[in-house]
C-alpha cells in the first residue's frame, strides 16, 4: 500500500495534521488562548523600524536565498509582508534585495500589497524592490554596495543564507545599523549571532509570522509544533534507551521497512 | 478569483503529489508537476532583467545618483546578453570574458570573507556577559585545538576540541535542526491548508 520506508513517514505527518486540526479547533471555538513565548529578536523588528523612522533612513530586507520549494522563504515572506505594513504605516522607506529572478516578481506583489493593505499604496516604490543578479558574488557585492550607498538604519536578514551572510553583516553593522538575522541553516546560525544584535535562531523563524501578527490561527499551528517536538523529544529518548540496551535494530529495521 | 485560484492550484498540485510519493502512485504525474515547476520559474527569470533595466533607465534619465554607472551596467548587461545570443553560450569569447572577469573578481570578494569574519569574531568575542564569556573561552580551546601550536602549549586541548565540537556542538546544532525540521513541516501544513499564502501576497 505505502511506498517502502514511506508508512511511518505518513503517519507521523497524519499526526502533525491532526495536532494541527485539533489546536484549530479549539481556538476556534474558544477553548484555548494560546500565547508565544517573548522573543526579542522579533520585537526588534518593529523598534528598529521606529529607529529607521526617527533616523530618516532605510529599512533593509534580505529574504535569504532560498527559492519556493524553501519552507524559509514562505516564513521569510509571510514576516516581510508584516514589516512592509509597519514601514507604510510609519512612511519609512523599505528596501528588499532579492536574489532569484524567479522569486522577484512574488516578493513586489507582497509588498506591494502590504502598502495597499495599509492603505499606502501611493507609498509604494517598485524600484525598491530590487534584483541585481542571479550569481551569488554579484548579488552579494551590489548588496554591500546598495547599504553603504543607503546608509540603512535597520537591517532584517530572514532566510537561507551561505557564506555571503556574515559580508552583509558586517557591512550593515559598519553601516551603522541595528540588525536582526534569523536562519535555520545551521551552518550560518553562528555568523548571525555573532554579527547580528539579535538573532534569530532556527525554529523561531517559523514562528515569526504568528508572533508578529497575534493571529490565533497561527499561534494555534505553533502550538502543534511544540506538541510534535515533545512527541520527538519521546522518540529520541526511546532510541536512545533502545540503542543503550542493544534493542535498536528491530526498530532501524521497523523504519527501514515501513 | 485572485485569491481562490491560486490556493486552489496549491492545494490540488501538493496533494496529488503528496499522495502519489506516500503511496507510490503515478510517479510520471509527479514528474509533470515537476516540470511545470521548472518552467514556471523559468518563465518568471526575464523580470528579475525587466526590473534591472527599469531601474537604471529611470536613473539615467533622472540623472540620479552615479547615472554614468547605470550606463555602464546597462551596456555591459545588455552587450553580454547579445554575445550570448549571437554567438551562443558555449562560445570561446562568451566563456573567456565570463572566465577573465567574474570568476577572479567572484574569488577575490570571497577572500574578503576571512576579513568580516575576524572583524565580527571580534565583536562577538568582548566578554560582556557570562554568556559572552563562555562563547570565549570555547572559542579559543576549539582555535588551539586545531592549530598545531595548541598541542605544544597543551596537548588536552585537541581532546577538549573534540569534545566540545563532537558532544556540545553537535547536540545543540541537532536540537536546532529537529526543531527547523518541525518548523518547516508546519510551514508547509500552514500553506497547504490556505492558512498562509505568499503567492497571493499577503495571505489575506
Amino acid at each position: 500500500m505505502f511506498a517502502e520506508g514511506m508508512g511511518v513517514d505518513f503517519f507521523l505527518i497524519a499526526l502533525l495534521f491532526l495536532g494541527v486540526g485539533y489546536a484549530l479547533t479549539r481556538t476556534k471555538k474558544g477553548m484555548a488562548k494560546w500565547q508565544i513565548r517573548k522573543i526579542p529578536g522579533l520585537d526588534a523588528i518593529e523598534e528598529g523600524i521606529g529607529r529607521a523612522t526617527e533616523m530618516n533612513r532605510p529599512v533593509f530586507y534580505l529574504p535569504g536565498s532560498g527559492g519556493f520549494s524553501d519552507p524559509q522563504l514562505l516564513a521569510s515572506m509571510a514576516v516581510l509582508s508584516e514589516v512592509a505594513k509597519i514601514t507604510a504605516r510609519y512612511d519609512t522607506r523599505l528596501i528588499v534585495c532579492v536574489p532569484m529572478s524567479s522569486v522577484y516578481p512574488v516578493i513586489e506583489e507582497v509588498v506591494r500589497q502590504s502598502y495597499v493593505s495599509a492603505g499606502k499604496a501611493e507609498s509604494f516604490r517598485a524600484e525598491d524592490v530590487r534584483w541585481f543578479s542571479d550569481h551569488y558574488f554579484g548579488y552579494a557585492i551590489a548588496i554591500i554596495g546598495l547599504m553603504f550607498k543607503e546608509q540603512v538604519a535597520t537591517n532584517i536578514m530572514l532566510g537561507t543564507f551561505a557564506f555571503d551572510a556574515l559580508m552583509y553583516a558586517e557591512a550593515a553593522n559598519q553601516a551603522g545599523a541595528i540588525q536582526v538575522g534569523g536562519t535555520a541553516a545551521t551552518t550560518q546560525i553562528p555568523f548571525f549571532v555573532a554579527a547580528c544584535d539579535y538573532a534569530l535562531i532556527g525554529e523561531e523563524i517559523y514562528a515569526a509570522a504568528a508572533y508578529l501578527t497575534k493571529d490565533p490561527v497561527r499561534v494555534a499551528t505553533i502550538v502543534a509544533e511544540d506538541w510534535a517536538k515533545f512527541l520527538v523529544t519521546g522518540l529520541v529518548v526511546l532510541g536512545v534507551l533502545l540503542q543503550t540496551f542493544g534493542k535498536a535494530d528491530g526498530l532501524k529495521d521497523f523504519l527501514n521497512k515501513w | 478569483m485572485k485569491k481562490t485560484l491560486p490556493f486552489a492550484l496549491a492545494f490540488v498540485s501538493a496533494l496529488t503529489i503528496t499522495i502519489c510519493v506516500f503511496f507510490d502512485l503515478a510517479p510520471a504525474l509527479v514528474e509533470e508537476i515537476d516540470k511545470w515547476f521548472i518552467l514556471s520559474t523559468a518563465f518568471v527569470c526575464c523580470i528579475g532583467l525587466v526590473n534591472l533595466t527599469k531601474v537604471h533607465t529611470r536613473n539615467i534619465q533622472r540623472r540620479g545618483r552615479d547615472w554614468d554607472l547605470s550606463i555602464v551596467l546597462l551596456a555591459i548587461t545588455f552587450g553580454y546578453l547579445l554575445l550570448g545570443v549571437v554567438t551562443g553560450p558555449t562560445a570561446p569569447l562568451y566563456a573567456w570574458i565570463f572566465d577573465s572577469t567574474a570568476v577572479p573578481l567572484g574569488a577575490t570578494f570571497y577572500s574578503v570573507l576571512s576579513f568580516y569574519i575576524v572583524s565580527a569574531a571580534y565583536r562577538a568575542f568582548r566578554v560582556k556577559s557570562r554568556d559572552a564569556a563562555i562563547l570565549l573561552i570555547s572559542g579559543i580551546i576549539v582555535l588551539l585545538g586545531n592549530a598545531p601550536i595548541g598541542e605544544v602549549i597543551y596537548p588536552g586541548f585537541g581532546t577538549a576540541t573534540k569534545w566540545i565540537m563532537d558532544i556540545a556542538n553537535t547536540s545543540a546544532m541537532r536540537a536546532v535542526i529537529f526543531g527547523a525540521t518541525i518548523g518547516s513541516f508546519i510551514t508547509a501544513i500552514r500553506v497547504f491548508l490556505g492558512i498562509d499564502r505568499p503567492y497571493t501576497a499577503t495571505g489575506e
